[in-house]
């Protein structure tokens, strides 16, 4: 019977993949549920994956950005500043993932032992079931919510309130075409 | 809604051997193009989003009957009965921002919206049903791409808040019953077997940080680098060596040691049917115990149907709803509502 390996008293009941810093090779930790949940490693009821490996991304990303003085890049698009990234171990847009690549990948190899997505790619809206007007306005719409991004992080609220009128107007144009 | 408590379709311990697998999950994290993530959605953005994702997936038919829950507006009871039933996840029920969660009447698909992910896709089934499920969801999420568009990188594949889940965004759980292993201690077997599989094997908690006994969850560890089918096929790999050790062990109490095991069978089940107060953590121990009784044909008239019901009344959300009219208690008087309930239900007096 395996024993928590942190506490060494009670029974391991969680295991946990973790990332030795030293040898940057993924390790197998057995602990109890106390210890697991202590080192936030473990979540209530439903559990998950993501909670019992923020601790892995937080251990690489210190080593990696020590090694690239990293703590300066911020992400133009939502703001988010890699010292954030760092505390709350989620990206704040889908930019941030080219924004910090140079450090995602190193992070991505040692979570996941891979670099790169394998599977379908999705098809796209446009391709079927919608017209071409309606494509578009989804493109623009896109657009509007990148741009009203920028816009809330650049604390530029005219713009901001502009940009939502408009998106307003798009979805109503598109919820009309779709609804016939 | 007191009719339907305790029906969901995973707790009929039915579908491919129930008699160790409760149930089986899969959960698909997406997030919307052009929105920002979780981390720097504004509040009003959050309002756009939801509007957004309600409008958009309204227009697509998931199942015979579905329903959006605005989870903003609901007191913690409430919540804690979607948490109980699997519809929601306990972040997203703690959370504080705007949220929801759109589901059908068998609880078998939930759509968190604004969860962790923009889009947390659930489908869960009552045993072994890994296939099932991963078909259905899939299926679900190709519908969804034609009314909505999902971040996708064309090296990381499903971009997500966290890149834990990034890739297929894909985990597939299984929720396993395995008294007998735990009992002759030999649980280590599993962890090493999925070790080696690269999966994750974690304990199924109750109130507080006490593990509810004997049950196990075994969950596909990466995301990303394999295709969907591909961590479908590692996760069903491995279900069905420990079914064998399991079911293996459970031959040899009943052949070496059968008086040993009624005995602990039928005082579990004395327990339950005569306490006067009994915590959360006691009655799920004593549930698993009940439940290995039946399963090894040592109770006659129980059926796991009605265990698996219990061990959700017994929960707090659901037993602050059902036993106290949604009125909230202390753990205390919990404690003895939980006892009075099973008592009644399992013909105690
Ligand atoms: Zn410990
Ligand atoms: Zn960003």
């Amino acid at each position: 019977m395996n024993k928590c390996q942190k506490c060494q008293k009670a029974r391991a009941t969680v295991l946990v993949t973790d990332i030795d810093l030293a040898s940057h090779k993924p390790q197998q930790l057995h602990l109890c549920e106390d210890c697991a949940r202590e080192t936030g490693m473990a979540a209530a009821l439903s559990p998950s994956a993501a909670e019992m490996l923020k601790a892995s991304i937080l251990s690489v990303t210190e080593k990696e950005s020590k090694a690239r003085s990293a703590q300066r890049i911020m992400c133009e698009h939502c703001g988010l500043t890699y010292q954030e990234f760092r505390v709350k171990g989620r990206f704040g847009c889908t930019a941030c993932y080219d924004t910090f690549s140079e450090l995602v990948e190193p992070l991505l190899e040692k979570v996941h032992g891979a670099r790169e997505h394998k599977g379908e790619a999705p098809r796209k809206p446009s391709n079927k079931r919608k017209t071409t007007n309606v494509a578009e306005f989804e493109k623009e719409l896109v657009e509007l919510r990148r741009k009203l991004t920028r816009a809330v992080k650049a604390e530029d609220y005219e713009d901001a309130a502009r940009l939502r009128d408009r998106i307003t107007e798009v979805e109503r144009r598109i919820g009309e075409v779709t609804d016939g | 809604m007191a009719e339907t408590v305790g029906k969901d379709a995973w707790l009929r311990g039915e579908g491919q051997d129930a008699d160790i697998v409760i149930s089986t999950r899969v959960r698909l994290a997406r997030n919307v193009e052009g929105f920002a993530l979780k981390a720097k959605l504004a509040g009003d953005e959050e309002v756009a989003l939801l509007q957004h994702l309600r409008q958009r997936i309204g227009k697509v038919k998931l199942a015979e009957k579905q329903q959006f829950v605005d989870l903003k507006p609901l007191d913690d009871v409430e919540r804690l009965m979607l948490v109980e039933r699997h519809l929601i996840s306990l972040d997203h029920a703690n959370a504080d921002s705007e949220r929801g969660v759109i589901h059908d009447d068998q609880g078998s698909i939930a759509l968190m919206l604004n969860e962790e992910d923009h889009l947390r896709l659930q489908v869960l089934g009552s045993g072994m049903c890994a296939e099932e499920v991963f078909d259905r969801a899939f299926a679900i999420e190709d519908e969804l791409q034609g009314v909505v568009e999902f971040a996708y990188h064309s090296r990381y594949g499903y971009l997500t808040s966290c890149p834990t889940n990034v890739g297929t965004g894909m985990r597939l759980s299984v929720m396993l019953h395995l008294p007998g292993l735990a009992f002759t201690k030999q649980i280590d077997k599993v962890f090493n077997a999925v070790a080696r599989m690269n999966l994750a094997v974690r304990g199924f908690y109750g109130e507080g940080t006490k593990a509810l006994s004997d049950l196990y969850q075994i969950s596909n560890q990466v995301t990303l680098g394999k295709t969907p089918e591909e961590l479908l096929n590692d996760v069903r790999g491995v279900i069905p060596v420990i079914l064998r050790w399991e079911r293996e062990v459970r031959n040899q109490v009943m052949k070496a040691d059968r008086v040993g095991l009624e005995d602990k069978v039928w005082r579990a089940l004395g327990a339950l049917r005569s306490a006067r107060t009994m915590s959360s953590s006691e009655a799920f121990e004593q549930l698993s115990h009940v439940r290995l009784g039946v399963h090894c044909e040592l109770i006659p008239d129980l059926t796991i149907a009605t265990l698996n019901e219990l061990f959700l009344l017994c929960q707090p959300g659901h037993l602050q709803t059902v036993v106290c009219g949604g009125k909230a208690i202390e753990p205390r008087k919990r404690d003895i509502v939980r006892a009075e309930l099973l008592r009644s239900r399992l013909g105690g007096r």
